[in-house]
């Protein structure tokens, strides 16, 4: 099976596309423009996920989509203007993506998303997916939140099934393994019928 | 306090014919900064985009203020706001890819941040109602809906970014203090109903645009709400009993006077 992975240009996506071998084929796309150096020798394309042409052209005949990306988004601090064009970038690349694998008739896309989006919560309560989310107001946090938002929505209209996997920071304390992020992605990518009948399935990988 | 009986109000968005609509109602009231992407005494005088029934907004004079702003520009939705007491968004953008987004997104995140750090006490946001959207998840099938539901607005690029445009906004609300109401639209009408209109039937989402203008001036009036984020449908209260419009009643003390019996009930 042919793998799309969105975020290769980043430390987790150019994890798992060394990493997901047992799937298949892997394709890591990126927005930087060079090549980054640790993809084990795995073709590079340089994609904007806000580009449906480009986008179009990618997915085609890919059987899976890694949406790594809303992980680890380029930073917008507390400029105003580059919150909103981050935002803009996430949420509609994130929209761009998801169409395109509809439309190109891919079964599985699996977004990577942020535990972060509970950090507010008292530190001893026992969270799982059940527990509404609680982004800040900021574009940093708004903005992995945006596409989970933009997957669960189209993941809805039953044209494509979506595993999100929220991840704390890899390697930390208190943070997700990245053995296990890896473990858990070839997980979502190679289960049968993983949501029981819905097509938004969302974990927690801590 | 966060009810605005006085005072200046900035409208974003405000050569729609939602916004020609509010600007009549709230005129007499407010001092009003009304803005919109193309200067408003442009658009006063052409014919809406929306066709010959719908309103086109009044180019106001002095106390009032018309200027150009662009919604996707931080600077100018913060100076916008600047001496502000409260704000109304009625930007959208329905087809286009990118400017929907742009416009239905990261303008409300613009204008949420820019309230914020104004200290508006009131924000009006609106967005749509879609009450079919073609997929399993819509509300088409359901009765007595009331907007306190999640929306569902599946793929479909108007809801969708209007969607994340109001999730943005109540992120804010209740971060923030900034008291946020979203008022929920489906299809708009004039007023008067056309003798080939009569008995022709209506759908159960309908507001006459000179009822959609006073629902602004109720929203800037009422009390303070139980929670910073409260959504309203703005609906005239009709029998299909397909949406539930009594909050809007209980919370902002309003209700549409135009019920368009004529157009649902058969002609003799």
């Amino acid at each position: 099976m042919k793998t799309i992975v969105t975020g290769a240009d980043r430390p987790l996506g150019a994890l798992l596309c060394c990493s997901l071998e047992k799937v298949g084929e892997i394709v890591p796309i990126g927005g930087a423009a060079v090549a980054p150096d640790d993809l084990g020798g795995r073709e590079y394309r340089c994609v904007d996920l806000c580009a449906p042409e480009e986008v179009a052209k990618v997915v085609q005949g890919a059987g899976a989509l890694v949406h790594a990306l809303p992980f680890e988004p380029p930073e917008a601090g507390r400029d105003a203007q580059a919150g909103a064009e981050l935002l803009d970038q996430i949420a509609r690349g994130t929209y761009v993506v998801v169409s395109a694998a509809c439309e190109a008739g891919i079964k599985r896309f699996v977004l990577i998303s942020q535990m972060a989006l509970l950090q507010d919560y008292p530190d001893d309560y026992i969270l799982s997916p059940d527990w509404r989310p609680l982004p800040r107001a900021e574009a940093d946090s708004l903005a992995p939140y945006t596409a989970e938002l933009v997957c669960r929505e189209i993941a809805r209209t039953g044209k494509i099934e979506v595993v999100c996997l929220r991840l704390g920071s890899l390697d930390a304390e208190g943070g997700t393994r990245a053995a296990d992020a890896v473990e858990a992605v070839a997980a979502a990518l190679c289960e049968d019928e993983p949501g029981r009948g819905h097509n938004w399935i969302l974990r927690h990988v801590v | 306090m966060a009810t605005v009986k006085e005072g200046k109000i900035v409208i974003f968005g405000a050569g729609g014919p939602v916004g020609a609509a509010s600007i009549q109602a709230l005129k007499s009231f407010y001092t009003l900064r009304v803005t919109d992407l193309k200067p408003m005494r442009e658009i006063a005088s052409q014919e809406s985009p929306q066709g010959p029934n719908a309103p086109v907004p009044e180019l106001l004079q002095s106390p009032h203020e018309n200027r150009v702003v662009d919604i996707t520009c931080y600077d100018q939705v913060l100076e916008a706001c600047q001496g502000m007491d409260a704000a109304i968004n009625l930007t959208v953008v329905r087809p286009h890819p990118v400017l929907a987004f742009r416009v239905n997104m990261s303008g409300a995140y613009n204008i949420a941040r820019a309230a914020v750090e104004c200290g508006l006490k009131r924000l009006i946001h609106t967005g749509p109602f879609h009450h079919a959207l073609s997929h399993n998840a819509d509300y088409s099938n359901d009765f007595e809906v009331a907007e306190d539901i999640p929306l569902h607005p599946g793929d479909d690029l108007y809801a969708l970014s209007k969607y994340l445009g109001g999730h943005i906004i109540q992120v804010f609300a209740e971060r923030c203090g900034l008291e946020v109401l979203t008022f929920l639209f489906c299809g708009f009408r004039p007023r008067k109903i056309r003798d080939e209109e009569k008995g022709r039937g209506l759908g159960p989402f309908y507001t006459s645009w000179e009822d959609t203008g006073e629902s602004f001036l109720y929203g800037l009036r009422a009390a303070e709400m139980p929670t910073p984020y409260e959504p309203f449908f703005i609906c005239s209260k009709l029998p299909h009993r397909h949406y539930r419009v009594d909050k809007a009643k209980r919370l902002l003390g309003w209700e549409a006077q135009d019920d368009f019996a004529e157009m649902y009930r058969k002609k003799n």
